[in-house]
């Protein structure tokens, strides 16, 4: 079956330097990127140096790798921004933005550096007070509680009143004071009485099972020696067990500590990310 | 996976593509890029297309949103190549295209194991289809779909619409599936359940009766060996020892020995489900 379709009647030029922007920017509503991106490029080629809005299809590529998650590209597209166009309208955005691909890589010092660094070129104060919260943000995730409220303590009494910095002053006050369990304690019971490291980290069952575990395997050893002494095979098998399953219960009693406090911070900073990706 | 790769060559021998023939530069570059294999670029130009002709009624926007979706489904990104493939159903000017991508839509589905979506989408355009030619492919295509999904009464159902209606040297080959067909209907599954409540009973009976003869001595011997265990320190009243036995070894194995039972159940009836699934696959390729 050969279906043969009619021609196109109409001839656009599809590949002139207008229809590709024009294409590029549907592209970028659609949520396709990194072809945007590539269409930004291709436009970008066909005009050279002669551009004069060369600025903004950098910070738009720039946007494109941010949105497709390509940061450290994005980061060089705004620094081409930054470095070449001084005068641009999207410098501002630039420098804000590369502060931002730097925390989403995980680069919070460099975030802070960069912002800390740049925010005094920065002309718009909307802008401004972003990468104000944005070096606090970095602090929360850091968990440098204390330096971010200092931090956020220095704003303006007007920055200080806007109501994102007053959600991250509190999310930074409600790190501070996040329940997390303490290792060295857990350790510490679990060696006194096997299970209880685990019961703290509120792992109830799993703590029971480790006792019971422990004591019957220690009964059995117990049982072996009481009744042929030191030369028992039973006591000896079951008191190797038992010591295998005591030392393992302490290292797993600190390890259910760090799964506790990783997962109780997941929760928190998951929280924060959501409030992120509705603010930014 | 070879499974999906025999069901491509019979899709690809029985219904042959809608190719394009076009003098505009932008579909000539695309259908290019497709022909070597570069998807990517493809897609590019055909989204380019689309987006240039987004004003005109042209039935090459929806076959652009066509060859998007087969681009997808070469690259094996189910969720885009259905979108692709929806959009494409929605911008087709004839009901005869429309219903033709319906039928690549279900083979999609059936590719990315959706057989209940292929399944409902086949249906409908066996009931309502004006296309006789569309109706039987639908027919064909649920008959692969209930295939991969084990249902042999459904498929002999579809296969019998399919096949009495085409040329008369597939008759023998309708006859041949129609026969592996009614076979495995008249199979006789091992129940998971009941190998559960065999080796419940006598722990191994079950695999025994899944016909995993190894692994049900294995868990009769085992089991018996822990279970006297037990009933030796119950006799030397050892009462200590025997809880202790029943509770970390004993339990261990026979639960095991449960659980295995209906396993193994669960794996003979998938053997033999894939081997008539084989040999089927294999006759309707010769088509």
């Amino acid at each position: 079956m050969h279906q043969f379709l009619s021609a196109n009647i109409y001839q656009v030029n599809y590949y002139s330097p207008e229809n590709i922007l024009k294409f590029a920017e549907y592209l970028y509503q659609e949520g396709d990127y990194i072809r945007a991106a590539a269409e930004f490029q291709r436009y970008l080629f066909y005009y050279g140096e002669d551009l004069a809005t060369k600025d903004s299809i950098y910070h738009k590529i720039g946007l494109c790798y941010r949105f497709s998650n390509d940061l450290q590209k994005s980061i060089n597209y705004f620094q081409k921004v930054i470095f070449n166009y001084p005068q641009s309208n999207y410098l501002d955005d630039s420098y804000y933005q590369a502060s931002y691909c730097y925390f989403l890589m995980g680069k919070y010092k460099e975030s802070i550096a960069f912002s800390e660094a740049n925010i005094s070129f920065v002309k718009s104060d909307t802008i401004k007070l972003k990468m104000q919260q944005m070096i606090g943000i970095n602090y929360i995730y850091k968990k440098e509680w204390m330096k971010a409220l200092d931090f956020f303590d220095s704003f303006e009494e007007k920055e200080k009143k806007d109501s994102f910095t007053t959600l991250l002053v509190n999310f930074t006050k409600e790190g501070q004071r996040l329940p997390t369990k303490s290792r060295f304690l857990a350790g510490l019971i679990s060696s006194v009485i096997p299970g209880t490291g685990k019961m703290y980290c509120h792992r109830t069952t799993d703590g029971i099972f480790s006792l019971l575990t422990i004591g019957l395997t220690s009964w059995q050893a117990y049982e072996g020696f009481h009744k042929k002494g030191i030369n028992s095979v039973k006591g000896w098998i079951y008191g190797t067990i038992s010591a295998f399953f005591y030392l393992g219960n302490i290292y797993g009693s600190i390890v259910a500590v760090n799964i506790y406090n990783q997962q109780l911070e997941n929760r928190f900073f998951k929280k924060i990310e959501i409030t992120l990706n509705a603010h930014f | 996976m070879p499974i999906f790769k025999s069901f491509f060559q019979i899709s690809a021998v029985l219904f042959s593509m809608t190719f394009v023939s076009s003098s505009d530069l932008c579909l000539d570059i695309a259908e290019k890029f497709f022909n070597i294999g570069d998807y990517y670029a493809a897609i590019t130009e055909y989204k380019r297309f689309i987006f240039f002709s987004s004003n005109t009624n042209n039935e090459n926007i929806s076959y652009s949103y066509y060859k998007i979706a087969l681009a997808y489904r070469n690259q094996q990104k189910w969720n885009e190549c259905i979108d692709a493939f929806q959009r494409s159903i929605q911008t087709a000017l004839t009901e005869g295209t429309r219903d033709e991508r319906k039928i690549d839509l279900a083979i999609t589905l059936i590719s990315s194991g959706n057989y209940n979506g292929a399944e409902f989408l086949l249906i409908k355009l066996e009931m309502f289809s004006q296309v006789q030619e569309i109706k039987q492919k639908a027919s064909f295509f649920r008959g692969i779909s209930s295939l991969y999904s084990f249902k042999w009464k459904q498929a002999r159902e579809a296969f019998s619409f399919y096949f009495p209606n085409i040329q008369s040297e597939s008759k023998e080959i309708f006859k041949q599936v129609d026969s592996l067909l009614a076979n495995a209907e008249d199979v006789k599954y091992r129940s998971p359940k009941l190998a559960k409540i065999f080796s419940t009973i006598l722990p191994g009976s079950g695999q025994i009766y899944a016909g995993n003869w190894r692994n049900g001595i294995n868990a009769l011997l085992i089991n018996v060996a822990t279970g006297y265990l037990f009933i030796n320190d119950i006799f030397n009243r050892e009462y200590f020892d025997a809880i202790f036995n029943t509770l970390f070894i004993f339990e261990r194995f026979y639960s095991g020995n449960r659980f295995n039972a209906e396993e193994s159940a669960k794996k003979y009836n998938y053997r033999i489900n894939k081997s008539f699934l084989d040999r089927i696959l294999k006759i309707l390729s010769s088509i």
